[in-house]
């Protein structure tokens, strides 16, 4: 990809106004985070792989932002099972509603990508009106979100998959 | 103040975003004990329930948060937003003739108006809550509330103005007496009060359940907090979202 495209797809994210965006193809993998609705702080992380890494098999993601079908196509992941089975699942403790961030204009607590603590807080689970910071309880990089902002949890269910440090 | 642990500390405030944000930033410095008071004169964006504002004129009421260490089960969480809305209730009884009810989930009302709000915010370790931040908005001087009808304070239901500092030191006791309470498992307890002093208990209101009119007698509450309403003779729970009471109805009762 030329840096031309890059800045295009920046560009393009931004407007969208989705927070994130990964994109992976044979030879390089790009993550674009937005804080939601501030375009100035824009950030990428572009991240090279083996060339002869496998081409692994992709699966659309599903945005709680609308945008256009062509760039839904592009926004791919791989869903790669083999992999997840190393992978540490932060669980919900409780019924309620799934925040990932503090309040409507805040940023998320933690993004794909995003290296976490024992200690760093990754959500907030809501129930009547009582606000539950959930810590990731392990330490390592936050590889998926598995859950949108705002959807109701289930006692137990997966919330996020961390690739444990 | 003789209180034994809440209010053995208090800082003051002018003016802040939201006394529950400022409490939780000084949390994560050392040497924090539980009990810690923060106060303030006027907040720039208080809140309410998530996303909506709580508002409050300068100086005129009584805006705090306070920091509890509970060490109870998360399954046991909704017992605090319990204790501190009944610890608000008992001070209130002692201020005012007038009726003082709980409103599902936690708003305090006086003489079937909203005088107080209440919000909780808890930091997990695995299943236990080691530590709560409670924020209180009381109402206490203000005089009027524009466009919010179903709002009052202390001072139009007692007809007199009261003076901050009294209030705060009383409504911190009232708080306590609960809060030990809960640490010494009196859950039986704390949880027939509270249908005791909670609105619409085995009484037939008005509400709107996802839109829909509908009158019910509220038969308890869940261990996790929803609320049972009995309508025509079949026991429903309900999430905070799915209900609301019907203030104008409420009224006219």
């Amino acid at each position: 990809m030329k840096t031309t495209e890059i800045q295009e797809l920046i560009k393009f994210v931004a407007k969208a106004g989705v927070s994130e965006v990964e994109i992976q193809d044979k030879d390089f993998k790009i993550i674009i985070k937005t804080n939601s609705g501030k375009k100035s702080e824009t950030q990428t992380i572009i991240q090279a792989t083996p060339a002869a890494m496998p081409i692994q098999a992709i699966a659309p993601v599903a945005q709680p932002v609308a945008v256009s079908a062509p760039t839904q196509a592009e926004i791919t992941k791989p869903a790669a099972a083999s992999n997840d089975a190393k992978y540490v699942t932060i669980k919900s403790p409780m019924i309620g509603t799934f925040y990932r961030k503090s309040g409507p204009d805040k940023p998320n607590f933690v993004n794909v990508g995003d290296d976490v603590s024992s200690k760093s807080v990754v959500c907030i689970i809501e129930a009547m009106k009582l606000f539950n910071e959930i810590e990731a309880e392990t330490a390592g990089k936050i590889v998926k979100v598995l859950v949108d902002d705002g959807s109701p949890v289930e006692y137990d269910q997966p919330l996020f998959l961390v690739d444990p440090a | 103040m003789e209180n034994l642990i809440l209010g053995n500390k208090i800082i003051r405030l002018d003016r802040v975003e939201s006394t529950n944000s400022y409490l939780q930033e000084i949390l994560l410095k050392p040497n924090c004990h539980e009990g810690l008071v923060v106060v303030a004169d006027y907040q720039t964006s208080g809140r309410g329930q998530r996303g909506s504002l709580w508002e409050s004129e300068m100086g005129k009421n009584v805006i705090l948060s306070f920091w509890l260490k509970p060490m109870i089960e998360i399954e046991n969480q909704f017992l605090i937003s319990k204790v501190v809305a009944l610890g608000v209730v008992d001070f209130l009884k002692k201020q005012t003739t007038h009726s003082v009810h709980i409103k599902w989930p936690n708003d305090i009302l006086i003489n079937y108006k909203k005088a107080a709000g209440i919000l909780i915010e808890n930091t997990l370790d695995s299943k236990i809550i080691n530590g709560s931040v409670v924020g209180i908005g009381l109402n206490v001087n203000q005089d009027s509330f524009g466009r919010f009808p179903y709002a009052t304070s202390l001072s139009i239901e007692a007809k007199k103005e009261f003076v901050l500092e009294d209030i705060l030191s009383e409504l911190l006791k009232h708080i306590e007496v609960r809060y030990f309470q809960l640490k010494n498992g009196l859950f039986d307890k704390i949880n027939s009060d509270y249908l005791d002093n909670l609105l619409g208990y085995q009484k037939v209101l008005k509400y709107s359940v996802v839109g829909v009119t509908t009158y019910g007698e509220i038969a308890g509450v869940s261990k996790n907090g929803k609320l049972q309403l009995k309508v025509n003779s079949q026991l429903q729970e309900y999430d905070l979202k799915e209900i609301s009471l019907d203030f104008n109805d409420l009224q006219t009762r």
